[in-house]
């Protein structure tokens, strides 16, 4: 049995990684690069969006509880293939207001798709504060 | 065996230029560090406010709990509702089953609940079994990531369409029959027994404690 092993010159080996790297850039991280600020403020733009239906959950559990105030931590995963929210859950340890709102806003807001895409997940927690408005004065 | 080893153009240490080098690695660094996940809390809460006037719910009709313990099930008075042929649970169920939830974190001593999957005749045998293996398995999921029911509490069966409570040639009685349950498979109780002495008629209570049974 015959081995033969070649090596190659380091020239070769120099643009052989540059292109490897060049090539592989824009599969690992050349889709949209947000700063943590950016990423957040977008994901939040993107809550926003269902903030009528968050509003509708609280108005129907103020039926069962007039008084109901106070706040809920949600917490989430942006994957950055899709930009979907995974992981969407609620922290008991840091929330206030009843298990009834709680899975009604975390319902509420499955299915959000962060647009454009990132190339990073993003690891989010939100705190929502639920508080009945002032009667307007009269 | 022969090996022989044959060297290609140059026999003596490679050298790659320096800013060539430099250059490779501010390449490479994205790659190797740049697709971390980016972590973050928001400062400020975000505010929801009631604009309406709070809607009034109706009383309910009468006053038995929507959720109740019973000796070996915890009893709902509403349907959990599924998307049509699927297992995915309709928003209009998240009340009821957080107060399932509720129930069953405020009561410890149940160890062990099995949610029950069950299906109407409508369709074939195996097909009605595995949607309800599901629909229990959905229902199990949600009380543990939305309600916070501890994991090791939870277990889910489909029993499909072998377990009626309605007849299947009536459409009343097939909804019935499409439902989910909850099961106490394992739970702390005391027994409280009160025994009388024939002779002397004299009355004793004894007390049993069962730990997970």
């Amino acid at each position: 049995m015959t081995t033969k092993i070649t090596t190659r010159s380091p020239a070769l080996t120099l643009a052989l990684g540059l292109a490897s790297v060049l090539g592989l850039s824009p599969l690992g991280c050349a889709v949209m690069a947000r700063d943590t600020p950016t990423y957040e403020s977008d994901t939040s733009a993107l809550l926003d969006t269902r903030a009528d239906e968050l509003e509708a959950c609280y108005a129907k559990q103020l039926g069962f509880n007039p008084a109901l105030a106070g706040k809920l931590t949600i917490t989430f995963t942006v994957e950055k293939k899709t930009g979907k929210l995974t992981q969407l859950t609620w922290d008991k340890t840091r929330t206030s207001v009843g298990e009834g709102l709680a899975t009604c806003v975390v319902s509420a807001l499955e299915g959000l798709r962060l647009d454009p895409i990132d190339q990073r997940d993003g690891q989010a927690t939100f705190i929502y504060t639920f508080r009945a408005s002032a009667p307007a004065a009269s | 065996m022969l090996v022989s080893v044959q060297r290609g153009l140059a026999m003596t240490t490679p050298t790659i230029p320096r800013p060539a080098k430099a250059l490779f690695g501010l390449l490479l660094l994205p790659l190797l560090i740049g697709c971390g996940p980016r972590v973050f809390e928001n400062e400020t809460a975000k505010l929801i406010e009631s604009s309406a006037p709070p809607v009034a719910v109706e009383a309910p009709k009468s006053q038995e709990p929507r959720v109740e313990i019973t000796d070996d099930k915890i009893i709902i008075r509403e349907k959990v509702q599924f998307e049509f042929n699927e297992a995915t649970i309709k928003p209009e169920s998240n009340d009821l089953l957080a107060e399932v939830a509720k129930v069953m974190n405020d009561n410890p001593r149940l160890k062990t609940i099995r949610v029950d999957g069950h299906a109407s005749s409508e369709g074939e045998d195996a097909y009605n079994m595995k949607l309800s293996e599901k629909r229990a398995k959905a229902v199990m999921d949600h009380l543990f990531k939305q309600g916070k029911v501890a994991k090791q509490r939870l277990a889910f069966e489909g029993f499909g369409e072998t377990q009626p409570i309605g007849s299947n040639d009536t459409e009343s009685g097939r909804e019935a029959n499409r439902r989910v349950e909850f099961s106490i498979l394992e739970q702390d109780f005391v027994e409280t027994k009160k025994i009388v002495d024939p002779a002397t008629g004299e009355a004793k209570t004894e007390t049993i404690e069962h730990k997970g049974e």
